[in-house]
């Protein structure tokens, strides 16, 4: 029946009735607008030689040069394996750690040890990404805690942490669920909050134990959160950030560590070349946009739901 | 000393106002200028948070009659972003051009500059131009197409010392416990004095000020000049361009220093080892030789444990060498204050008569001094600072309270008698002397940049090239790559990257500039 009233009216109602929600949305729109759609037309430079006196388009058309010069780079299979390498590696590692973290708080039934343990674990979140590879520089050093631990279990390792290409990786992807896993979670313990508290009762009736309890009603609960988060995360398997990367690399672990982006922040930012830097973002996206949709795809086929 | 530093000053002053023209100031203005540049946060040392209130501004705008807005962006990227995006520039802004992709001549190409004709000069800015008007500076200033388009940001005085401000120092206490009566001056010298520090217990003989100091030392000639190479990174030699980590004698630099570290004379860690961590090593012990800045000898000194002393050390020099061949130096003329008129500028003139206040007589006190009978006095006719400076009495850094009241992080002549002020230890004054006995000067590229028409194919080689050389170079030392057995692969890997057309687009360009 709803569906014969013509929008207009039906928004206008709905405005009568919820003004102050949508009152509350409106600075979210107008910041989407300007900072996420607005900005979609300067993309254009990817395809120009931009130069700032001439705007974006007064500036000449080059075509696909910023892209070739990019596909043609040296080091151009080097950065896309080690972009994918972190990526994935956050995605099995990271990624699961603040589901596990938030089912294991969620069954701790002291109010005070779990307000305790939220709050500690929180806390490396609001730390500096600067302070944070600070410590981690301290801790993988070779007189650090981490090597020394190391070499008390009979590891041959005498030299920082940071100066192997092997260890990159785990340092980069530990120190990640160190200093994200309790944030993460959050998310996580809103949607274990939100399951109907019936249906443990209905389990335990049944004579269900706490792990059958977790497997048959928590999990099931908090699927859909996760296969979100998930479709949302795999939409930024290309897009690892420079910060912590340029903050932790060195000439030795280039091999290993650098990626996409730390290599357009030198070439196209420190050289302030926007269109190589422009074109090689579109092509990060282009290929963020089409995993988002094919996990998307691959999740409404598979469970029967997905973002859209 | 004294006498050497007075004749300086005057013969600094002296040279200011020869000119036909000249700007009676202060000049009588309405109009309100603008000035776009990145913060010098130190000046909150001082007591303040933006330029525009720090009283060598307010002098400098006193004595020119002309009121100037500043506009202060807190880094470097920030600074190039607002120029980049605005719609419409200030009349100046102060940046380093090589921030800009293709440097001063990529600006020129956008249009963003005017262009200072030796007329707008000699008119507008008489002092100025009757300062800078011979070789040593106009080489800087002069680009490519022959022309000028910005006020030199600030300059040294021809023979100063002060340029030098990078090299070794040592622990002295701990060479004399050792048995070294001398500082090292030639590269066997100093390899023979890490061993015995080394067999002395010092943990890590040789630290560096911070994590890129190891490519530093090579880059500006430390190491690699005693092997006869004048340094790992670009130099030119009877107007022929190389570059050091494509030379033969590469492979000896590269051997040395991959023996400091495989004997254990250099930390492994110097990769990641950060700044903080070397000087707290140097000051209790564990370390005994140090690679950095001159101002350390001064900050450092609080820190050093009892007894200990620091002392600088000459540049390396090859063995019968009566010296470096090539020790770091700052350029004549330093870029990052260096100032550029708008092509939106509605009075270009106005901007350089503004700027040009710093070359008289009187700007030179305010930008090296400030303001007399507060940041300064004259003792036995040499301006001073005062206790206000240097001993303020809340406690704030000397440097921190001379950039408040002077202008000494503007354009304008850095005076060699201020920067002896400046450094109040007496091993620093030594440091520079030592630092300066070199040939600079004859290798040095003093342009940073390639022919605009080369650039995009210049940039697109040079930034895997350059990685390349970097992850080699820390391969070969660690000993992952074998030197003997794998140099002339990296050679020939360089060709096949492209190297050759690199060494031919700066041949080019060197050409270029030597027939302007």
């Amino acid at each position: 029946m709803q569906s014969k009233i013509p929008f207009g009216r039906r928004l206008i109602k709905d405005i009568k009735r919820f003004g102050g929600a949508y009152i509350m949305v409106i600075p979210v729109v107008v910041f989407y607008i300007l900072f996420h759609y607005k900005p979609l037309l300067g993309a254009v430079i990817a395809f120009k030689n931009y130069q700032p006196r001439k705007g974006i388009w007064g500036s000449s058309w080059v075509g696909f040069k910023h892209f070739e010069s990019f596909f043609n780079s040296y080091y151009f299979g080097r950065l896309i394996r080690n972009t994918l390498t972190i990526s994935l590696s956050g995605l099995i590692f990271t990624f699961p750690c603040a589901i596990i973290f938030a089912l294991l708080i969620n069954e701790v039934k002291s109010r005070a040890f779990k307000r305790t343990v939220q709050t500690i674990s929180y806390m490396p979140h609001f730390i500096s990404l600067v302070v944070v590879c600070s410590m981690i520089t301290l801790f993988v050093s070779s007189d650090g805690f981490i090597v020394q631990i190391m070499q008390f279990f009979g590891s041959g390792v005498n030299q920082s942490l940071l100066n192997m290409n092997s260890a990159f990786v785990p340092i980069y992807v530990l120190s990640d669920i160190w200093q994200q896993t309790g944030w993460n979670c959050i998310i996580y313990l809103a949607a274990l909050a939100a399951i109907d508290t019936e249906l443990y009762e209905a389990a335990r009736i049944d004579g269900a134990n706490r792990w059958q309890q977790t497997i048959h009603v928590t999990l099931p609960g908090i699927a859909q959160t996760v296969t979100l988060l998930l479709i949302l995360r795999v939409g930024s398997l290309m897009s690892v950030g420079h910060e912590k990367i340029i903050l932790l690399y060195n000439d030795y672990t280039m091999e290993t560590a650098d990626v996409i982006s730390s290599y357009v922040y030198r070439r196209g930012l420190i050289k302030g070349d926007y269109s190589f830097s422009a074109a090689v973002g579109l092509f990060n996206s282009a290929i963020n946009f089409a995993l988002v949709i094919l996990a998307n795809r691959i999740s409404n086929k598979v469970n029967g739901y997905g973002i859209w | 000393m004294k006498k050497w530093l007075t004749v300086l000053l005057a013969l600094a002053i002296c040279l200011v106002p020869m000119t036909a023209f000249a700007i009676d100031y202060p000049v009588t203005t309405d109009e309100t200028l603008t000035i776009w540049k990145q913060l010098d946060g130190s000046i909150a040392e001082g007591g303040y948070t933006t330029s525009n209130e720090t009283p060598g501004f307010l002098a400098w705008e006193e004595g020119t009659g002309i009121h100037v807005d500043i506009q202060e962006y807190n880094d470097s990227t920030a600074l190039v972003l607002a120029v980049n995006s605005a719609t419409e520039l200030p009349d100046m802004f102060m940046m380093d051009p090589a921030n800009y992709n293709g440097n001063v001549m990529g600006m020129v190409r956008d249009e963003m500059l005017t262009e200072l004709t030796v007329e707008m000069l000699e008119e507008n800015a008489p002092d100025y131009w009757a300062y800078i008007n011979q070789p040593m500076y106009m080489d800087l200033i002069q680009q490519l197409d022959s022309k000028m388009y910005y006020f030199a940001g600030h300059l040294f005085e021809p023979e100063s010392i002060y340029r030098y401000w990078k090299g070794f120092f040592y622990r002295g206490d701990i060479l004399e416990k050792v048995g070294w009566e001398k500082f090292p001056e030639t590269i066997d010298e100093f390899y023979q004095c890490l061993v015995d520090l080394k067999e002395a217990g010092i943990t890590t003989p040789l630290v560096f000020q911070g994590t890129s100091e190891l490519k530093n030392m090579l880059q500006y000639g430390d190491i690699s000049s005693p092997f006869g190479l004048v340094c790992t990174g670009e130099y030119q030699a009877d107007g022929v361009w190389h570059f050091g980590a494509y030379e033969p004698e590469y492979k000896d630099v590269l051997a040395f220093v991959h023996k400091l570290y495989e004997e254990g004379l250099i930390s492994v860690d110097y990769l990641s080892m950060e700044g903080s961590v070397a000087q707290s090593m140097l000051c209790t012990g564990e370390a005994a030789v140090f690679y950095g800045n001159n101002s350390r000898l001064n900050t450092f000194k609080s820190s050093v444990e009892e007894g200990g002393w620091l002392y600088p050390g000459a540049p390396l020099k090859a063995e019968g060498a009566e010296r470096a061949l090539y020790h770091f130096a700052d350029p004549m003329i330093t870029m990052g204050d260096s100032t550029f008129i708008s092509a939106d500028s509605k009075n270009p003139e106005l901007c350089l008569q503004f700027l040009n206040f710093l070359y008289t007589e009187k700007g030179n006190l305010v930008r090296n001094f400030g303001v007399e009978g507060q940041s300064f006095e004259f003792v036995d006719g040499i301006p001073r600072y005062t206790d206000l400076i240097t001993h303020n009495p809340e406690g704030h850094a000397l440097d921190g309270m001379a950039r408040s009241w002077a202008l000494i992080n503007w354009p304008g002549i850095h005076a060699d008698v201020m920067n002896a002020q400046r450094h109040p230890e007496e091993t620093q004054v030594i440091a520079y002397e030592l630092w300066s006995d070199n040939d600079h000067d004859k290798y040095v590229v003093t342009h940073t940049t390639v022919l605009d028409d080369l650039i995009e194919e210049y940039t697109s080689l040079w930034v895997d090239i350059d990685l390349y050389i970097n992850e080699c170079r820390a391969k070969f030392i660690s000993g992952e790559m074998d030197i003997e057995g794998e140099f002339d692969a990296y050679i020939d890997h360089l060709k096949t990257m492209g190297m050759d057309r690199v060494v031919e687009i700066k041949q080019t360009t060197l050409d270029a500039y030597n027939a302007r």
